[in-house]
């Protein structure tokens, strides 16, 4: 045991004047697992929350949905059995008062609404329900608005305005319904009525096309649910028409749309830990390669292996407490950094709390790691003999035996430390697919870029040498025998891979949350303009540079007869946009060109002077909503005609863009029919107020709706998230940058000595260092065309079956990150050696 | 090729170098291997070895049918060209490569049976190397890097105590005042006084030296010789060493001569 502890001291003395070429190596494993802490810790108390809270967050133990009626009495009859029963009707409506509007999220709740938490104003008293509070009062029932609206419409607390043509009270400034984590992305300000003054709206009138009603019914059983519940009330309903949910399956998209943030930070966290690890494998290799005498001269006086591997392991493990003890610090600090920004994004209250949990599995994770990818490294360090204290310097650590390890007892603990890996990020990300598909992922790749440069090495080698000395040198020192080009490839590559992998992810995930048109949302929208109005609003665009776009789409009204060869009446549609649809009359439009907001899913868009038998192209959940395919016939009312239509594509729109219609016909089937226009102003950065001044002075018949505000606000959630995304995404390549730095390590000593004898032999400065930039540039050219390849795949199935999201690539960025990386490698190859070069060769000469 | 039964050399084994009597008296023996040795018995016994290196596929002839006699405290030189094999022999005499054929017996072991690690146990209680290029590890200081050595051989021994006998060996080769410098401090000859110090503080019973005094100048290498021989007298340990020396190698009792591999003994004097 003694033994021991004094092979750790001199282990830890022999560290003093290392640390610093250890900064990356600790830097690495910090931020890998101050990733995984951090992640894991704010999962560990979204989770937490939503476990708890569920019930409060959706209002209730179950919820009861539809947007095509309202439940009848019997189905509220039916439901009262249960417990008790709460009705929200959610709609949107224009909010106006003297020239100003607001577009309103209107949200209508029952007497015995909230069955769950509490509705937060600070003018609704503790003890009164808000439908007594909003009652009939002086003539006018109430409503608890958002304070922007109020600023919007220029009014304060107790005026009265016009809510859906119907005078309202303003009784208070709305701050958070107690389910607004389940209500999902609303378009507009969100006002609150009671169900009664909901009745008494005169102009339901939806302000912008293909925006309905819910009708939501919360209960709350009067003996607490079990998983029966939901069996039962569907049982007794009976009708496929309702949507309904639980608490579990019941948070709104911002919790998805959060649960795909946390498995993107997870695969960053793996990654980083990975790309972590090849660090620590570039970096102890390259410690070892340069301790490579301390450890000929400890054998050489006698050490066993033993004492050899317990020297260098203390150290390893030092370094690794320092990185992951770092990494726990920094992970732990995130969580109660980004707890209060995620809470407000998903409207789940997340009280900071400390899990030990996820931070005993980071930091099992990190050690893991350090352990797994360091132990091959210093195994190769109880090869080296104490011969070449005879023969040389050092400098050469001998090859890696891979085949006798295999086939040694020495492979074990390779095996448990893989083993231990995957066994904690099962643990934290409950996820044995994902896991098991990292590793074999990881795997592969260390074996492709191992084979392929290997193939490279040997072709190279077959070649006819460059006429050009430099590009000779360079080939030569490529394919040498004891050239370095598979550990910088490999770690090239696997670091490039990565980057490659969280930039494409990270691109994909911002699609997800922004949608590609959000920054080209309109400003203001006006509904059933007519054509010399959308003439008036094109010569304002043409004279005033504050309107920045201008566009008018037709709109008119059709109802669905029939789909295919089943009448309307008889299909059970599913999902909302499959109910909006057989609803009655809806927004219909045409097109020659598929819209800026739109983006195919399936099928093609007609060419721009289509003019053959009409055309739909329908959105993409009508899909499963219908049971709808390509070529499928949709018959419609239109004017007491029958138009009948073929089904040419589906497409898919972000709701950020804030219109588009559900069907869109090819160019000349509707032109026949009367049509007003739906108009969209986009107002220069700035300069809203003078254009919502000018619109109405021109057009003061028009009602615009200013939109641009409201998908702002909805997007600022959401954008908070794709900026984390961005910033997790950049520290994890920032990471990865460090890896490319420290891969360089390895055989630096060795490019010293080369350098300095090939100056010694008449080289000039020049041509050792072009030599080296041309070597690195090719290696990494190398390496970044098969980590790009092989990234875009990984990124690509990742994102379709992890993410489920659309895939798309942002090429210019991959080509930028390439191209840096390759400079980077290339640039850093040579400046290992300028010290070098810098120093009189007599003195190194004789240091080496 | 020399062999020297009849050699004259005094067989001492017990060893006294003015070191704490506490280092000399516990010195540990591994139990696997048995260094002692009977009087008369050679302390080295090199028998028809040949020593063969692979480069790439061609192979290169080293040693050649080498048989060799050493007794205990002997002081032997091996001389010849660069490239006739002097470096080799000594790898082999310590344990550090093994021959392509014949025997290598040190102490009574035979070396050609042992692994890695017996062999590393070996050189801790057998034999002590001094370097051409000193190769001290730059981290550690003076009292560090000898103290290492006895730690390793002797890991019964407390800190202090290992820190003690370091300390006068390092004493001994005129560097008590220096102890906690770093090689980068220390000048050629002093860091070659740290080395030898190392060599000899586990008290072997042979001292293998590649050109000692190779990388030094006349007097730190005068310095370093009276240095080696004294220690190695008063422990009674035999000396090997490969120079290129003439003057030096005039003062071993026997010098060897390597040519293209093969060993022959000139006991003429100087070469």
């Amino acid at each position: 045991m003694r033994g021991i502890w004094t092979a750790i001291r001199i282990g830890l003395l022999d560290m003093r004047g290392d640390f610093r070429r250890f900064g990356m190596l600790i830097v690495c494993l910090a931020v890998g697992t101050a990733l995984i802490a951090g992640v894991s810790s704010v999962g560990a108390s979204i989770k937490q929350a939503v476990e708890q809270d569920a019930a409060i967050l959706m209002g209730g133990d179950l919820e009861l949905s539809r947007d095509d009626r309202p439940a009848n009495a019997g189905e509220l009859a039916k439901m009262a059995t249960f417990g008790r029963v709460s009705t929200v009707i959610e709609t949107n409506v224009r909010a106006e008062w003297d020239a100003h509007d607001a577009f309103v999220d209107l949200v209508s709740v029952g007497n015995t609404y909230p069955l769950l938490g509490k509705v937060s104003s600070p003018q609704l008293p503790a003890e009164q329900k808000p439908f007594d509070f909003l009652g009939l009062r002086d003539g006018s029932y109430g409503a608890l608005v958002d304070p922007v609206m109020l600023d919007q419409l220029g009014i304060k607390i107790g005026d009265i305005f016009q809510l859906g043509g119907t005078p309202f009270q303003a009784r208070g400034a709305l701050g958070k319904l107690p389910d607004s984590a389940v209500r999902g992305f609303r378009l507009g300000l969100t006002a609150l009525i009671s169900t009664d003054g909901f009745a008494t709206l005169s102009d339901m009138t939806s302000p912008l096309p293909g925006l309905g009603t819910l009708y939501r019914y919360k209960l709350l059983p009067t003996t607490h649910g079990d998983g029966s519940l939901q069996a039962a009330v569907v049982a007794a309903i009976g009708d496929a028409g309702w949507t309904i949910r639980t608490p579990s399956d019941g948070l709104g998209p911002m919790v998805h749309y959060y649960d795909l943030f946390m498995r993107f930070l997870v695969i960053v966290g793996l990654a980083s830990l990975l790309i972590g690890g090849v660090s620590v494998w570039t970096g102890i290799s390259a410690y070892v390669s340069e301790r490579a005498n301390v450890i000929a001269v400890m054998r050489s006086i006698g050490a066993e292996r033993a004492r050899i591997f317990v020297h260098f392991f203390a150290q390893v493990t030092t370094l690794a407490l320092i990185g992951v003890g770092l990494g726990l610090l920094v992970g732990a600090s995130i969580g109660f950094l980004v707890l209060p920004v995620v809470a407000q994004s998903i409207g789940v209250n997340l009280p900071n709390s400390f899990h030990a949990q996820p931070l005993l599995v980071a930091a099992a994770i990190g050690l893991v790691t350090a352990f797994a990818f360091s132990y091959l490294p210093l195994q190769q360090a109880l090869n080296i003999k104490p011969m070449i204290l005879f023969r040389s310097k050092g400098l050469a650590s001998p090859p890696f035996e891979w085949r006798t390890l295999v086939g040694s007892v020495q492979v074990i603990p390779v095996i448990l430390a893989a083993a231990a890996f995957i066994w904690l990020a099962i643990v934290m990300t409950n996820d044995l697919i994902l896991v098991c598909a990292f590793a074999l992922v990881s795997a592969i790749a260390v074996i492709l870029f191992r084979l392929a440069i290997g193939v490279g090495i040997v072709a190279l080698r077959s070649l006819q040498e460059s006429a050009n000395p430099i590009l000779r040198r360079a080939l030569r020192a490529i394919s040498g025998s004891n050239s370095d080009a598979p550990s910088v490839v490999i770690s090239v590559g696997m670091a490039l891979a990565t980057l490659i992998v969280v930039l494409v992810l990270e691109v994909n995930l911002s699609n997800e949350y922004l949608g590609a048109s959000v920054f080209d949302a309109p400003t203001f929208v006006a509904s059933d303009l007519f054509k010399d109005e959308a003439a008036t609003l094109r010569s304002m665009q043409a004279k005033d540079s504050d309107i920045v776009d201008f566009t008018a789409t037709p709109m008119l009204r059709g109802s669905v007869t029939s789909v295919g060869e089943a009448p309307a009446s008889s299909i059970s549609p599913r999902g909302p946009e499959a109910l909006f649809l057989l609803s009655g009359d809806i927004p219909l439009t045409y097109r020659q060109e598929l819209p800026s907001t739109s983006k195919l899913v399936e099928g093609k868009w007609w060419p721009p002077d289509y003019q053959g038998e009409p055309l739909v192209s329908l959105h993409e959940s009508l899909r499963s909503g219908l049971g709808i395919k390509l070529g499928d016939k949709v018959s419609f009312n239109i004017f007491g005609d029958t138009v009948t239509a073929t089904v040419a594509n589906f497409r898919d729109y972000s709701w950020q863009g804030g219109i588009d219609f559900l069907v869109t016909f090819s160019p000349g089937a509707l032109e026949g029919y009367p049509a007003t226009l739906l108009g969209a102003v986009t107002a220069a950065a700035g300069h809203e107020d003078a254009v919502q001044r000018s619109l109405a002075t021109a057009l003061p018949d028009v009602r615009f709706i200013a939109i641009g505000e409201t998908l702002k606000q909805i997007t600022s959630a959401l954008g908070q998230l794709s900026l984390a995304a961005s910033l997790v995404g950049g520290l994890a390549v920032g990471n990865g940058l460090l890896v490319l730095i420290g891969s360089l390590a390895a055989g630096r000593q060795q490019r010293r000595s080369d350098a300095v004898i090939t100056k010694v032999l008449g080289a000039s400065r020049f041509e050792v260092i072009a030599a080296l930039v041309v070597q690195y540039l090719l290696l990494a050219a190398f390496a970044a065309v098969l980590a790009t390849a092989f990234g875009i795949a990984i990124a690509w199935i990742l994102t379709m079956v992890l993410l489920d999201v659309d895939f798309a690539l942002n090429g210019s960025v991959l080509a930028a990150v390439d191209a840096g990386a390759i400079a980077i490698v290339g640039l850093l190859g040579a400046t290992t050696v300028l010290s070098a070069l810098r120093t009189a060769p007599a003195r190194l000469l004789r240091a080496m | 090729m020399t062999d020297t039964p009849g050699s004259d050399a005094p067989n001492r084994v017990v060893p006294s170098l003015g070191l704490p009597e506490t280092a000399s008296r516990t010195r540990a023996t591994p139990p696997a291997l048995d260094t002692t040795i009977a009087v008369g018995v050679p302390l080295v016994a090199v028998s028809d070895v040949d020593y063969t290196l692979s480069v790439g596929s061609v192979p290169l002839q080293i040693l050649r049918n080498v048989s060799l006699r050493i007794q205990a405290a002997e002081v032997v030189a091996i001389v010849g060209p660069s490239g006739s094999g002097k470096t080799s022999l000594l790898m082999l005499l310590a344990g550090l490569e093994r021959p392509t054929s014949g025997k290598v017996v040190i102490a009574g072991q035979d070396l050609t049976g042992l692994t890695e690690d017996q062999l590393a146990v070996f050189r801790r209680k057998t034999l002590g190397i001094v370097f051409q290029s000193f190769h001290l590890i730059p981290s550690l200081s003076a009292l560090d890097n000898v103290g290492l050595a006895l730690e390793i051989a002797s890991p019964e021994l407390s800190l202090a105590q290992t820190r003690e006998t370091a300390a006068a060996a390092l004493t001994t080769v005129g560097l008590g005042d220096r102890l906690h410098h770093r090689p980068a401090a220390l000048s050629g000859g002093e860091q070659q006084r740290v080395g030898l110090a190392r060599a000899m503080i586990a008290k072997p019973r042979m001292l293998l030296a590649d050109e000692p005094t190779g990388n030094l100048d006349q007097t730190s290498g005068a310095r370093v010789i009276e240095l080696m021989f004294n220690m190695a007298r008063q422990q009674g340990a035999a000396v090997i060493f490969v120079t290129h020396d003439p003057a030096l190698a005039a003062r071993a009792d026997r010098v060897l001569t390597m040519t293209q591999g093969e060993l022959a003994e000139n006991s003429a004097g100087p070469i």
